[in-house]
């Protein structure tokens, strides 16, 4: 019994984002056997040490701790006292007495004595106003019905009735039924603590809503992210961490590779040279130092309406990764074009959301004209394309009808290493209407489309692959 | 290695005997690592006693204290183990005649091989090895302390070539094949978190994270290590430190600070914290000019009550 609590609780760790791998839930239950659940503040501080490994992970293990094993505080429903029931009035009874007397009319009590000892168990054990044991009562019927496979609000109705049924509510409900019909007080008190039980269980279920839904939720909210187009990502909230947590794990990808790649092929040259000492034995390996490529970045990005809600998130995942990108020098334009890096280096780590509105409120505009651009952007940077150099183009390559100026991007795609091209519109609109995308195509060494969150992470990694 | 331990608190007053002072996270950690023979890694700032918790623990289990410094580079040859290419070497040497009247008769290669061969490999043996740390605990008669220290530092292959060892207590050695521990060692890892350790390692250890002490703690360590300075200083002076952390430093004056600084106004026979002897003893807290020069501006701030 106490295996499933824990299997639960990890269920709800992974919910709040702590990821617990089955070998270390096992930990946790020999954890868990060695120091017992006697002292809650240790078994928190045990589990943690088995459950969460780093310092997050342990702030949020403490607050999901905390939320899921509320219930060891004994939910009240005993009822007030038994001198205030037997002191209530036998007449103010309810209304409903007059139904139950035919049925239960013969089993009915006659003695206070009597119908004490046929009563229900859960009636008894209310009476007895037993909390703790209320409390287990409730746990295992939690675990009966099984809470965790709650995952529509409006279900929590149902499931606080069948945990109260798993409790033992008809024999209840039967016991009330019958001391009504006989007028007996205690009918009252033990009404009161029906309902305070219902309140609870009502309560542990919405506690356990919170708890399971949250990992169904999240997981699905953050499916949906992934997938919705980026015009419409704009409305969640939460968008920035998630695009940050992508960038986490690509970081961590892409670090740690470079560490590995520091070392080159065999030197055979030198190798042989060092083996005359050593009679031409080998003994002496050298390798090749890789030389470090120092590539260099340009991000030149459409920012009018159509097309700003796609720059925004590819700037925003460019900024979140900056930790393995090299230099990068970014571009904005709608109807002009200018050079944007500046908002980026003045605004620094923490301001990167606010440069972003920036770039996009200055440069803001209609009527993009590529050729225009594709002219600046020579301009500028004529001198500073090399063969290290990568340059991105996010765009719909919607020319308005003006000159396409596809002799400018062959020029780009000549002294640079590479193009790559982004566009927020899926490949069979390419080509349609005033998109002049076909014209510039065979310059660039890919496009791809990026109209969602899984589609720019796929394209963000495939860079730093390349960048290495 | 003591294997009964009756309770944390145990390892909690063991620990007080030694001066070291612990919270209940750091007690209920060691004596959960000694009782399920997990691994622990260590994280937590500089200078919060990561290392000193390993000595205590070894002193504790009374068990020997091995230890392993990590830095880049480290490899399998200075962790696990080499062979003693020297010893080899002058062998070799030394044989070489009775190689020769061995191989006398034989004539073609083939029989030279067969007959080499039917020495097995007397070069690649036991007495050839010269065992590095982790070899030196996995083969330890008694159940050591196994201190893996600041494995931040080290590359990431290092890690992964832990895993078998932390896991399994063993290792494969490929002229030998697989080493299994004599007794299971326990293992500390301590880290500054230079760098993300990677989840494989993490998923191997329980993880325990020691931040700076809060000042009730903090007093007790005064206590136990310097305990010639008075309760008001003691006070004083741990005010005056946590006040420090909360400032924008480049380096934070870590426990061990805090000792050194306390020992250094014993000698100086200070019973109170003044701004002129704090001003004259600040460098023993603070590492950086820089620092210095943001704090010296505020010390008649920190030391208001």
């Amino acid at each position: 019994m106490a295996t499933q609590v824990l299997t639960e609780f990890i269920k709800a760790l992974r919910g709040a984002d702590i990821n617990v791998s089955t070998a270390e839930s096992l930990d946790a239950v020999q954890v868990a056997e060695k120091i017992g659940y006697a002292d809650r503040a240790r078994l928190r501080t045990a589990l943690s040490l088995a459950l969460a490994k780093s310092v997050p992970d342990k702030m949020r293990f403490e607050k999901c701790f905390d939320d899921f094993f509320r219930f060891t505080d004994a939910p009240q429903v005993s009822p007030p006292a038994s001198g205030t029931a037997a002191a209530m009035p036998p007449q103010q009874e309810d209304v409903s007495s007059g139904q139950g007397a035919g049925a239960a009319g013969g089993a009915g009590g006659s003695g206070d004595g009597e119908s004490a000892a046929a009563g229900s168990e859960l009636g008894q054990l209310l009476e007895r106003g037993d909390n703790a044991e209320i409390a287990q009562r409730m746990a295992a019927a939690a675990r009966q019905v099984d809470l965790t496979r709650i995952t529509v609000i409006t279900q929590k109705g149902l499931f606080a009735r069948r945990m109260m049924m798993a409790m033992g509510l008809e024999a209840l409900d039967q016991e009330i039924f019958q001391l009504t019909a006989a007028r007996d007080p205690r009918a009252l008190s033990l009404r009161a603590a029906r309902n305070a039980l219902r309140e609870a269980s009502i309560e542990e279920v919405n506690r356990q809503f919170l708890l399971h839904a949250r990992e169904t939720r999240q997981q699905l909210r953050e499916e949906v992210m992934r997938e919705v187009s980026l015009r419409d990502l704009a409305e969640f909230r939460d968008v920035r961490l998630l695009v940050e947590k992508m960038a986490r794990r690509l970081v961590s990808l892409h670090g740690r590779q470079k560490r590995r790649a520091r070392r080159g092929v065999l030197d055979a040259r030198r190798t042989l040279v060092a083996s005359v000492r050593h009679d031409a034995l080998p003994t002496e390996l050298h390798w090749k130092a890789r030389r470090p490529r120092k590539p260099k970045l340009f991000v030149i990005c459409d920012v009018s309406s159509s097309v700003a809600a796609a720059s925004r998130f590819l700037l925003l995942f460019l900024s979140a990764v900056n930790e393995v990108l090299p230099r990068v020098r970014s571009f904005a334009f709608a109807s002009r074009t200018g050079e944007v890096t500046d908002y980026f280096n003045e605004a620094g780590p923490s301001g990167v959301e606010a440069a972003v509105d920036r770039v996009l409120s200055e440069y803001a505009g209609s009527g993009t004209d590529y050729g225009e651009m594709l002219a600046y952007f020579w301009r500028q940077c004529e001198s500073n394309l090399d063969r290290q150099s990568t340059v991105i183009i996010l765009g719909d390559a919607r020319n308005n009808d003006l000159p396409a100026a596809q002799q400018d991007l062959a020029r780009i795609a000549e002294r640079s290493r590479q193009v790559l091209w982004l566009n927020p519109e899926g490949r069979n609109r390419w080509g349609s209407g005033d998109s002049v995308m076909p014209m510039y195509l065979p310059y660039c060494r890919r496009a791809m489309p990026c109209r969602n969150l899984n589609q720019l992470e796929r394209f963000v990694e495939a860079l730093l692959r390349d960048m290495k | 290695m003591k294997t009964r331990i009756a309770s944390v608190d145990e390892v909690r007053e063991s620990f007080k005997g030694q001066g070291y002072i612990c919270n209940d996270e750091i007690a209920t950690a060691v004596f959960l690592a000694a009782q399920l023979r997990k691994p622990i890694l260590v994280e937590g700032p500089p200078g919060v006693g990561k290392t000193e918790l390993a000595k205590a623990s070894a002193a504790f289990l009374e068990a020997p204290l091995i230890r392993l410094q990590c830095y880049e580079g480290l490899d399998e040859a200075k962790a696990l183990y080499e062979w003693k290419y020297g010893k080899q070497l002058l062998y070799t040497q030394l044989l070489k005649e009775r190689l020769g009247d061995l191989l006398g008769d034989a004539v073609t290669l083939e029989e030279c091989m067969a007959r080499l061969s039917g020495f097995g490999d007397a070069f690649y043996a036991e007495t050839f090895l010269e065992p590095r740390p982790l070899l030196q605990a996995l083969r330890s008669e008694e159940a050591p302390v196994l201190l893996i220290d600041e494995i931040d530092k080290a590359d990431q292959e290092f890690e992964a070539f832990l895993l078998e060892l932390l896991s399994d207590y063993q290792i494969s050695i490929p002229e030998l094949g697989t080493v299994t521990a004599r007794t299971e060692p326990l293992v500390f890892l301590t880290s500054n978190n230079t760098r993300e350790l990677s989840d494989a390692l993490k998923r191997r250890c329980l993880h325990l994270y020691i931040p700076f002490p809060d000042m009730r703690l903090e007093q007790q360590i005064i206590a136990a290590r310097v305990p010639e300075v008075a309760e008001g200083l003691r006070k004083q002076l741990t005010l005056f430190v946590s006040r420090l952390r909360d400032m924008d430093l480049k380096k934070q004056p870590a426990i061990s600070e805090t000792i050194d600084w306390a020992r250094a106004l014993v000698l100086m026979h200070a019973d109170v914290l003044s701004p002129a002897t704090v001003d004259a003893t600040l460098r023993l807290l603070l590492k950086h000019e820089e620092d210095m020069v943001t704090v010296r501006g505020e010390i008649h701030r920190l030391l208001k009550d």
